[in-house]
């Protein structure tokens, strides 16, 4: 149905980001409610580090558990040069976080890359620690334990993105862009290098892939994304400390990916959806949406590996089939009576 | 330099509790090539138990200690079967996402049940008392019961892994499945026991460390990330590497926070976890070239 | 004799057991030579470290005269020595089709013009299509290597394998689980390439064919380098027939 109206390729894709796009506005323009306001930047922001972040856990089947330590590296390095030791202006602050957070990615991925596994996932997860007690400890930059405040919202001109509705569109923009570079890597050589890393990364390097190097790329890229993801918290909360930077964030990364569908783009996106809508419908329950988070976690991995997305999926092609399965017992009862 | 030597006693001590909860994490490696993150908050929920057995119903530490270690023995067996007899044969990832969740529940019900995050302290045999060595070194009772006890379960436990059947089979399914199969090996019987001393392992360990520094729903985090560096360290599944290792690691750490300062004696763990991946990634008893 | 691979003092060590000890020798240009050994004579481990899948403790190997052991795997692979392995391996999720074009991308253009076996002319589709009809696997083009049978399996391997263009092909127990029959049938195609210049060195442990098949052998035990010889000459060897009389009773 659908490949037959878009037969190419390309063609679904610029419908399919038309769509993201249309829904992204009408959003903006239909919520003004600021509690839910609020929601729908932090599921955006979310989303800017999650998908990127999906690339690397999903499709090349790395599971960092250190993202936390990157996003606060990316705030940090705002509210620092933003507020804490200088006064530089928060659009030249979010590409020097990016960098920052982009050389240490890098760096680091040399040490981290000769991990695979459990040994990399733990890895990670030791360097979100460190990272994190960094955040507590280096007061000069970070302000220790009682953090960073007055972190400011970007302006254009006049025109200050302060009030939520505001924030809301730069946070689209970047969700936009996080998913389009995530689609547009995901699609050409790098996703059928990721795909062949995931299945068996000796063989691809015993047929001519530089493994390492596309490690490395896809490690760095989904930091930097999810550096910029903190740079925008910050500036949204206009006070960070040290608590928002625990592993908890690495591992609600991790959550969205799995829940939403590992190894798809889409199954981040669902995932943080989801679990914004999951989180506000038990937040009445108190301590215990914890443990229904950790069950569903558990039931998914244990029954459901394609996640929410895996599923939609699925449940699509069953009804494709039993269209097809219907039409094409139509046409043998027409061919029966003719 | 007895000031020295009093960090050395205490990092000892530090060190053989951390290598109790990291041995029970080795174990489960060493055998099943699983990474189990639900250790930690068995560690938090053994210290519980012995909490309320001991602090609560006023019983003797080492029958909250016993109790612990049954109860999270039994906590062991109860995963194995609802959750990682499932996994087998799944991808790394699995294993540890599960092994999440599971954390988060489990956490989630100590809060729930205890409901604050509350230090709550656990009677310890001796709990005033001390030996005084030379002038000013000084062991208290609690210690010396914490060190006693680790080194009982570490001969037990080596008993149990090089001297009776149970162990030979052990040994023989971590070097595959195969050749276990080949031995005649019931395989699900195996698996629970397993998962039962390295959840004892885990119990064991939160009472000590509960008996040292009190019992909180949080104070499961810290040893297992810990007990994790330590078997990457003592190279995985090696349980002379992780008692090795867990040795070093709590010397280290007591040696830095006290000299240095306590924020740098956090990053200690982390510095030698680096250290350790970039020279030696499979670790000191760990066999090189064999990559998990 | 011109030889393309230059094996000098190879040697690995695990822990405390020496899986491969000081071991040299030359492959000559366009033969078919092999490399046979008892299970555990380290015979995987010395292919492991030729493809770089592990690195040498000490030694060199030299590939057309270029060392190629500080190379890293994917550098080995694109200079021209391609390997399979002794457990079946293409890339799960994809089509025969797909692994073949898979390494054509990564492998480059074939750059040999000296060589002229199945698959080295031409554009990519031409190439793959190529392989395809050689190995008669046109039919499985879209199926998954889960869905063939073991016989096409081992040959959508060595088809993936000859798209990178190599000069040499490695091929660890390619044999296994295999007839006579099939053995023979993946034997002719390799000889159709040999003719096209490719040089192969075949590593397995089931005497009877590689007698029969390899121009050259060398026979490695407890990771050293035993004997080497014409056929007849291993056949001979006193300390070769030990070996496997040893290691077979």
């Amino acid at each position: 149905m659908i490949e037959s109206l878009l037969p190419t390729r390309s063609a679904r894709a610029i419908v399919g980001w038309s769509i993201v796009a249309a829904i992204l506005v009408l959003l903006w323009v239909l919520v003004d409610n600021n509690y839910y306001l609020r929601l729908l930047i932090s599921a955006g922001i979310a989303m800017i580090g999650v998908i990127p972040f999906g690339l690397l856990m999903g499709h090349m089947g790395y599971m960092a558990m250190g993202q936390g330590g990157f996003i606060g590296v990316g705030a940090y390095v705002v509210g620092c040069l933003t507020v804490q030791r200088f006064e530089i202006d928060i659009w030249a602050a979010l590409p020097i976080a990016i960098m920052v957070v982009g050389a240490l990615a890098y760096a680091f991925s040399f040490a981290l890359f000769r991990l695979r596994g459990y040994h990399f996932s733990i890895g990670t997860l030791a360097l979100g620690q460190l990272l994190y007690l960094a955040f507590d400890s280096w007061e000069w930059a970070t302000g220790g334990p009682h953090g960073t405040s007055g972190i400011p919202r970007p302006a254009i001109g006049e025109f200050v993105f302060a009030t939520n509705s505001r924030f809301l569109i730069i946070v689209s923009v970047f969700v936009f862009l996080a998913g389009f570079t995530s689609w547009w890597l995901a699609r050409g050589h790098v996703g059928r290098a990721l795909n062949a890393i995931r299945q068996d990364e000796d063989l691809a390097g015993a047929r001519g892939l530089d493994v390492l190097r596309y490690k490395q790329l896809i490690f760095t890229f989904a930091a930097v994304w999810a550096g910029l993801a903190g740079g925008l918290y910050g500036s949204m909360q206009i006070s960070i400390d040290p608590s928002s930077f625990t592993i908890w964030g690495s591992f609600q990364y991790v959550i969205y990916v799995i829940i939403g569908g590992a190894g798809t783009l889409l199954g981040p996106v669902i995932g943080v959806i989801f679990i914004t809508v999951l989180d506000q419908l038990i937040a009445d329950v108190g301590v215990w949406n914890q443990m229904i988070l950790g069950a569903l976690i558990v039931i998914t991995v244990l029954f459901f590996r394609g996640g929410l997305w895996g599923g939609i999926r699925m449940l699509w092609a069953l009804a494709l089939k039993n269209r097809s399965a219907d039409r094409s017992a139509v046409s043998t009862q027409a061919g029966a009576a003719e | 330099m007895s000031a020295f030597a009093q960090q050395l006693i205490y990092g000892t001590s530090y060190g053989m509790n951390l290598a109790v909860a990291a041995a029970g994490l080795a174990l489960l490696f060493g055998v099943y090539r699983v990474i189990n993150l639900a250790h930690g908050q068995l560690i938090m929920f053994g210290g519980y138990i012995a909490y309320v057995v001991t602090t609560g119903l006023g019983l003797h530490f080492f029958v909250g200690f016993a109790a612990a270690m049954v109860a999270m023995g039994v906590a062991g067996v109860i995963l194995e079967i609802s959750v990682f007899r499932i996994l087998q044969r799944r991808p790394a990832t699995d294993q540890l996402l599960a092994s999440l969740g599971v954390y988060m529940m489990i956490g989630i019900l100590a809060l729930r049940i205890w409901g604050d995050f509350e230090a709550r302290p656990i009677n310890m045999p001796g709990e005033e008392g001390a030996i005084l060595l030379g002038k000013d070194i000084r062991i208290d009772f609690a210690r010396i019961v914490t060190i006693a006890i680790t080194i009982a379960v570490f001969a037990v436990l080596y008993f149990v892994v090089y001297r009776t059947h149970l162990g030979r089979t052990m040994r023989a399914t971590a070097q595959g499945p195969e050749t276990a199969t080949l031995m005649g090996i019931r395989k699900r019987e195996v698996a629970a026991l397993v998962f039962f001393i390295a959840g004892a392992l885990g119990g064991a360990a939160g009472a000590m460390l509960g008996g040292l520094f009190n019992v909180r729903p949080d104070m499961g985090f810290q040893p297992l990330l810990m007990a994790l560096i330590i078997i990457i360290f003592g190279g995985m599944g090696s349980l002379i590497g992780a008692i090795i290792a867990g040795l070093v690691l709590g010397i280290l750490y007591n040696l830095t926070v006290f000299y240095v300062g306590s924020k740098l004696g956090d990053l200690v763990p982390f510095a030698v976890l680096l250290i350790i991946l970039m020279v030696r990634p499979q670790g000191l008893f760990g066999l090189p070239g064999r990559r998990a | 004799m011109d030889p393309i691979l230059e094996i000098r003092d190879l040697s690995k060590r695990f822990g405390g057991v020496e899986a491969v000890k000081a071991v040299s020798f030359d492959v000559p240009r366009g033969s078919l030579v092999g490399l046979i050994g008892p299970n555990g004579a380290g015979k995987t481990t010395f292919v492991n470290l030729v493809s770089k899948h592990e690195s040498p403790d000490t030694g060199s190997v030299l590939l057309d005269k270029r060392p190629i052991h500080r190379l890293p795997s994917f550098k080995v692979a694109r200079t021209g020595l391609a390997r399979t392995y002794q457990k079946n391996r293409l890339f799960f999720e994809e089509s025969v089709s797909e692994n073949i074009r898979t390494a054509m991308i990564w492998g480059g253009a074939a750059k040999h013009q000296d060589l002229s076996y199945p698959g080295l002319k031409g554009k990519e589709e031409e190439r793959t299509a190529e392989l395809m009809e050689f190995f008669a696997l046109t039919a499985q083009r879209d199926a998954l290597p889960s869905g063939l049978s073991h016989l096409h399996r081992r040959r959508a391997e060595v088809a993936q394998a000859l798209a990178l263009a190599p000069k040499l092909l490695m091929l660890d127990e390619p044999f296994a689980g295999f007839s006579r029959e099939e053995a023979f049938d993946l034997i002719d195609h390799l000889k159709v390439c040999q003719k096209g210049g490719l040089t192969m060195l075949l590593i397995d442990h089931n005497m009877e064919v590689m007698l029969e098949v390899c121009e050259y052998l060398f026979v490695m035990h407890h990771g050293a380098l035993l004997a080497s010889g014409t056929s007849a000459e291993v056949r001979a060897n006193p300390e070769v027939i030990n070996v496997y009389l040893g290691a077979e009773t």
